[in-house]
């Protein structure tokens, strides 16, 4: 008996150093979204004055059409697929829905009779396509959890470059898009040729008075600059969202961790203290017999 | 005495800057634009550069320069907006590792591999040489 008290004593205490970790794993993934969420508004007005721009250059050029970044290919052969994962786990289903949407978005693909070069960033995405077998033609581990403009620059060079070169026909990202602190499902967007998905910035651009803007040098050429800066910013809200879903379902995953833990240290309190108890009785039992027998 | 006018510096990560402003000199792309109150309203391109912002009288009247690498400037309904990319403020300007890249950069462009990578380090050139400018005033 005073054996199985103390392997009680010793899981209570190990329950307890586990409950200690998940609480602070909590708050730190707690404090990170506050961080990114913070970030996401400070990129805010850049955004809604980028969207601005695009609008009133793509008014004084017309047709947006015959821009490099805005070509539509008719017909799309190759498509270049970036799966947004995060490096780090014990964030609960955070990467498995990621990936599950990757490979049913790649395999909607395929059925298409499209050619998919799959990126993926992310240790925990690469190793769950290896995993599957699937080897991804480009894999990256250095986006951080607190996404720079720099980086969604270097994350955008390469998928630039592709569809530029003709490499790829069109650029999907399959990442985490944080809607709200309810919602956060991972989705496929398209992310060039622009135009054809920015939910974002749609509605940021509020309709606004005409004005007759002068140029300076010509529409055709700031829109040329300012497309591949655009896609940069849409990369970085991606970036962004998929780190303030991330650092949320960890946090989430970790309250439900801590809350176990307390469960478990409760229930097992009480067995260690019904076990003291059985011992105490048996004790007494045996004193009270002893003092019998003597009589 | 000029009048004020609304000015907003944003980069993507967040705002730069806000305030009432008498006059901004920006580096654009086909050579310096300023912008006093009541300017048309314009659309331009920047290159890498010093953005010189003129602080209203009321304001302190201070001038702020800012180093960019790039961005847009847009004048609508009197208000003026830049965005620029990679800005930095006088404070936080490590000057000696600006010289070291300074170095690189030069080194680099005297063998360049491609006509697109003269370009770039070109505008790299540039952008440093800005930040040692205003790195420069302190």
């Amino acid at each position: 008996m005073a054996k199985s008290s103390k392997a009680i004593r010793k899981r209570i205490k190990s329950v307890a150093s586990t409950k200690k970790i998940t609480k602070t794993m909590e708050m730190v993934a707690t404090s990170k979204l506050q961080r990114t969420q913070g970030k996401v508004v400070g990129s805010r007005p850049y955004t809604t004055t980028l969207a601005s721009l695009l609008a009133a250059l793509s008014e004084a050029v017309g047709s947006l059409g015959n821009f490099p970044l805005f070509e539509k290919r008719n017909p799309v052969r190759r498509v270049l697929v970036l799966v947004v994962t995060s490096n780090r786990g014990l964030c609960g289903g955070y990467n498995a829905n990621i990936v599950r949407k990757a490979r049913e978005h790649v395999a909607a693909l395929r059925a298409e009779g499209l050619e998919v070069v799959l990126h993926v960033a992310g240790r925990k995405g690469i190793a769950a396509f290896r995993f599957a077998g699937i080897e991804p033609a480009v894999m990256r581990t250095d986006l951080t959890d607190r996404p720079t403009y720099a980086e969604a620059e270097s994350a955008g060079a390469p998928l630039l470059e592709a569809f530029l070169k003709g490499d790829a026909d069109r650029v999907d990202v399959v990442y985490a898009d944080f809607r709200s602190v309810a919602q956060q499902p991972p989705t496929a967007l398209t992310l060039l040729p622009l135009g054809s998905a920015d939910p974002a910035a749609a509605k940021d651009a509020a309709p606004q008075a005409k004005e007759d803007f002068l140029f300076e040098p010509a529409p055709a050429e700031i829109l040329a600059e300012l497309a591949s800066v655009y896609v940069k910013n849409v990369l970085y809200r991606m970036l962004l969202s998929a780190v303030a879903s991330e650092q949320l379902a960890r946090r989430v995953a970790m309250k439900n961790a801590t809350d176990n833990a307390s469960e478990m240290q409760k229930n097992l309190t009480r067995e260690y203290n019904k076990a003291r108890q059985a011992m105490i009785t048996q004790e007494i039992a045996e004193i009270v017999g002893g003092a019998a027998a003597l009589e | 005495m000029t009048a004020a006018f609304r000015c907003t510096v944003v980069s993507p990560e967040r705002p730069l800057f806000e305030g009432g402003v008498d006059k901004v000199v920006a580096p654009g792309a086909r050579g310096q634009i300023a912008v006093l109150r009541g300017h048309a309203p314009l659309i331009a391109k920047l290159d890498p550069g010093v953005i010189r912002i003129h602080r209203a009288a009321d304001e302190g009247g201070a001038v702020e320069r800012l180093a960019v690498s790039g961005g847009f400037l847009q004048v609508r309904r009197g208000q003026l907006t830049l965005l620029v990319t990679d800005a930095v403020k006088q404070d936080d300007i490590d000057r000696g590792a600006l010289e070291r890249e300074l170095g690189e950069t030069l080194e680099a462009l005297r063998h360049p591999k491609s006509d697109e990578d003269f370009r770039t380090l070109l505008s790299k050139r540039r952008s440093v040489q800005a930040k040692i400018e205003v790195a420069g005033r302190k």
